[in-house]
């Protein structure tokens, strides 16, 4: 028996590896960077909600996620960016190499900077605020740190099976 | 019963029936194209003033708050002549979205068209 027979990785051979069964090795981690339109929204929602199904997620959560990366772009679009066209996001989603890995999401943005204000809160029934709401009470994290270079990252996180 | 024109493929189909307004909604909305929707909707509202709004959703798997804003605002608007808006057919994400909106029970929820017309 040679190593050549035996391939101990992918770069043994130059084949790649057949893939793991689920739940043994995370999905590979998502890195998108698209411009500040609105029609962008739905590309990173979509890729969001496919790495969390393909993390293990059920259905109810993977809706959650894709609705909070949803809410956080468009939050970025209108208040970081001002509805001005054209301007960078970054998308990051992996998973912490724990032994229960949390879902983390990041949001980069190079905008205002400024924190997000309560504003007068979500009040139902009246518009706004909604997407705040949904922020905090679809994900188990909500972080966000002005970046030294101007803009901001936001983090959310999110764990399987609870709240 | 008659049939409305309308100028977005949002909005595939409306109706006028009784005091009603009668609107099939349809597709994704997010903030791309909720901006959309709310014109559709503010301007057919504008021509009808209908006592009940109902907004057929069945074909709508997805909304966002930009859309849920937008239903927001129409429902101000029919509630300020008197009316009442009926939303039918909800989709399981939409359905929990309205829930963390609490807005199950400031909008009518019907299973159908046939509920919300009788209601």
């Amino acid at each position: 028996m040679t190593d050549r027979a035996q391939p101990t990785s992918p770069a043994d051979d130059g084949r790649a590896a057949p893939p793991p069964a689920a739940g043994l090795a995370p999905p590979a981690p998502v890195h998108l960077r698209v411009t500040s339109e609105p029609a962008e929204i739905a590309g990173v929602r979509k890729a969001a909600e496919a790495y969390a199904t393909a993390a293990g997620f059920d259905d109810a959560a993977v809706a959650e996620i894709g609705l909070v990366v949803n809410e956080a772009m468009a939050n970025v679009i209108r208040h970081a960016y001002g509805n001005a066209p054209g301007r960078p996001i970054e998308f990051d989603a992996d998973l912490t190499p724990d032994a229960d890995p949390t879902l983390r999401l990041r949001l980069r943005d190079w905008g205002t900077g400024r924190m997000p204000g309560r504003g007068r809160g979500y009040i139902p029934g009246v518009p706004g605020g909604l997407g705040l709401v949904c922020l905090r009470e679809m994900t188990n994290g909500v972080e966000y740190e002005p970046q030294p270079g101007g803009g901001m990252l936001l983090t959310l996180t999110k764990r399987r099976g609870r709240r | 019963m008659s049939d409305v024109r309308t100028a977005t493929a949002l909005v595939p189909a409306a109706r006028t029936e009784g005091d009603a307004l009668v609107m099939a909604v349809r597709g994704e909305i997010d903030l791309h194209n909720s901006p959309e929707l709310r014109t559709e909707l503010l301007d057919l509202l504008a021509k009808y003033s209908p006592k009940r709004l109902v907004l057929n959703l069945r074909e709508v798997p997805y909304m966002d708050s930009s859309a849920i804003a937008v239903l927001v605002e129409a429902l101000q608007k029919v509630r300020k002549a008197g009316g009442k808006v009926l939303l039918t057919d909800l989709q399981p994400r939409v359905k929990s979205l309205l829930d963390i909106a609490r807005l199950g029970s400031i909008f009518v929820l019907c299973t159908d068209e046939a509920e919300a017309m009788g209601k």
